[in-house]
């Protein structure tokens, strides 16, 4: 490949990523054109969960999405989102935040640079390691490039024997992404690129989410740092997979929550971009089906528990639910009509290989306890296992709520190994070290909400603390 | 000079409390943070190595696994340029150390405008065109027109 080509594939990346955003400022109703990365990585998600869908519902009945379409359509939809919501802009009220902890310039400086560099280090190995995974190959990438000859969507290619180690009943919500993404066929370099840009918007959202609840950019770095150290980050398998892209519309997903529970003003705009964000979580992969259904049970949670009057809970709950629904629903019916169907891992007589694994756990156990304890997580799940106890223990409901979410998830995987029709210790040690990792930004945020302050409210002094 | 008091458990009014918290939250910043450096550190010199170490997690367990020739994939993405978008075509495998499977997956990747009909030791079916990756990186075209 040439460099030409290298630089117009990143250039292409970059005027890719750039539209989504457009889209996604123009849907969620910020007001203003003040540049923050977090809130740019927020609304690159919503732009996502919002183009995706309607690109594969165009692609699936049949009309053509040339990159220059896609362009074209993306900037004229954010275009009129703006003028037909002009007047219902509004940027969160500062006073509804809390207020920023006063921290020593040095360690907010130190903290920033670490976490940049802990990042930069990523980007680098990210551009020096080969694509290198199976999965990548038989099934990711593979349907990127092959899915969409002359831009339309070729779901024939599936009847081809040789595609079956393809996963053909997989969501395609990230195929999909890619190619808006990178505006055209994805090349290995786009495909490194588009995982550092997740990754950027997984950290960007992070701490985004960490300064939204804590007021401390301090705290928010640090936690950007840990992130760039876990196996999400710094282990090459996840290049050109779902991992990364689930994890940082999770976590985004999360912080728009996040946004949605420090907005006093209660605005319906956060709550329709957090619900389509939390069911465009399930046009990833199938593990976030499960996801987007604990992000939702958690946001429903997070609305009715604040302190808001019942009818402002009532419009909020349905303000969040309704795109969720209806974006999770679009892809799950969108799949069950167009895709072939695959044997999951519950073929054959799974209710009798699950008895007999039940009565004797252990060995499920002992392959879970292996790979959540390898040194590669620097001790990661047990100190968030801490935090876990510690957050029950102190009462602190919101962190409690997203750790519970992280700790369901994880547990509706094992509990796939107890009804696998695969060697459960197999299945294990080849899936569940990556399912965790996807986990992990969601993890730290659920970790940092520990320290959570409250928004001052009126007449009081800032910075008390939310039980 | 003596250091100011600090109460280690929660005073009535709930200030010394507070502040042993923030200490220890500091504290456990500062430490994460510590982390943090030196995890950087280590692995930005082990990165300045002229081969990228692969011992993570993942790399560990399957790198070798899957990346069993890292020349077969660009030379099968330089015979898709060779080749008629649509043209059904067959991966006659001829290096030994590659596995027809294996090199398949690769084709349907490298090829994504072709439809790879299947990949073996034989040049068979004769009347596709077809790859050739013999040993040594060696890949020729051989196209059938007809």
């Amino acid at each position: 490949m040439t460099g030409t080509t290298d630089n117009l594939d990143l250039l292409r990346l970059l005027a890719g990523a750039g539209l989504l955003i457009l889209l996604g400022r123009a849907a969620t109703r910020r007001a203003g054109f003040r540049i923050a990365p977090g809130e740019l990585a927020l609304d690159g998600a919503v732009g996502l969960s919002l183009a995706v869908p309607v690109a594969f519902g165009c692609l699936a009945f049949g009309v053509p999405l040339p990159p220059r379409v896609i362009a074209g359509a993306e900037a004229l939809s954010a275009v009129l989102l703006s003028l037909a919501l002009r007047r219902r802009r509004q940027r969160l009220p500062d006073e509804s935040l809390p207020a920023p902890v006063s921290e020593h310039r040095g360690l907010r400086s130190l903290s920033a640079i670490l976490s940049a560099a802990a990042f930069a280090v990523c980007v680098w190995k990210w551009g020096r390691v080969p694509l290198w995974s199976w999965d990548h190959y038989a099934i990711w990438g593979m349907k990127a490039r092959k899915l969409f000859p002359f831009s339309s969507l070729d779901l024939e290619m599936f009847r081809l024997p040789t595609l079956t180690v393809s996963n053909p009943q997989y969501p395609l919500g990230l195929p999909v992404g890619w190619r808006l993404l990178t505006l055209g066929d994805p090349s290995a370099r786009a495909f490194r690129g588009a995982h550092a840009l997740f990754g950027l918007g997984a950290l960007l959202a992070l701490r985004q989410g960490v300064r939204r609840a804590t007021g401390s950019d301090v705290l928010a770095n640090t936690l950007g740092g840990v992130l760039c150290l876990s196996p999400l980050f710094w282990d090459s398998e996840a290049l050109g997979l779902a991992e990364m892209p689930l994890a940082f519309l999770a976590v985004a997903a999360a912080a728009l929550l996040l946004e949605l529970r420090h907005s006093q003003a209660g605005p319906a705009g956060a709550a329709w971009a957090a619900g389509a964000a939390i069911g465009f979580v399930s046009w990833i992969k199938q593990e976030g089906v499960v996801l987007t259904g604990l992000l939702l049970l958690l946001g429903i949670v997070v609305v009715v528990v604040s302190r808001r009057s019942p009818s402002d809970r009532r419009r909020l709950v349905a303000a969040l639910v309704l795109p969720a629904v209806v974006v999770a629903g679009a892809g799950w019916w969108l799949d069950r009509v167009l895709l072939p169907r695959g044997f999951g891992f519950f073929v054959g007589n799974w209710r009798e290989r699950g008895l007999a694994r039940v009565h004797d756990p252990l060995p499920i156990l002992r392959g879970l306890a292996r790979e959540l304890l390898s040194t590669d997580w620097l001790g990661f799940w047990i100190v968030m296992s801490i935090v876990f106890a510690v957050a029950v223990f102190r009462r602190r409901s919101t962190a409690v709520f997203v750790l519970s979410a992280v700790a369901a998830d994880l547990a509706a995987f094992a509990s796939v190994y107890v009804f696998t029709y695969l060697d459960p210790a197999e299945h294990i040690a080849s899936s569940f070290f990556r399912i965790a990792a996807a986990t992990v930004p969601l993890a730290l945020l659920g970790g940092a909400l520990l320290a959570e302050r409250s928004a001052p409210r009126e007449g009081a002094g800032s910075g008390g603390r939310r039980v | 000079m003596n250091a100011p008091h600090v109460p280690l458990c929660s005073a009535p009014n709930g200030n010394g409390g507070n502040l042993a918290r923030e200490r220890f939250s500091l504290w456990l910043t500062a430490a994460l943070l510590a982390v943090v450096a030196v995890a950087t550190v280590a692995r930005g010199v082990r990165l300045l190595r002229p081969e990228v170490p692969l011992d993570a997690h993942g790399e560990r367990a399957w790198f070798s696994w899957a990346m069993r020739s890292p020349t077969a994939v660009p030379l099968l993405a330089w015979a898709a340029g060779e080749l008629r978008p649509g043209e059904a075509v067959w991966i006659s495998v001829l290096d030994p150390d590659l596995d027809p499977d294996w090199v398949r997956v690769m084709a349907t990747y490298a090829l994504p405008r072709q439809c790879v009909v299947g990949a073996g030791r034989a040049p068979f079916p004769a009347h596709l065109s077809r790859v050739e990756l013999g040993p040594g990186a060696h890949v020729r075209v051989v196209r059938r027109n007809g």
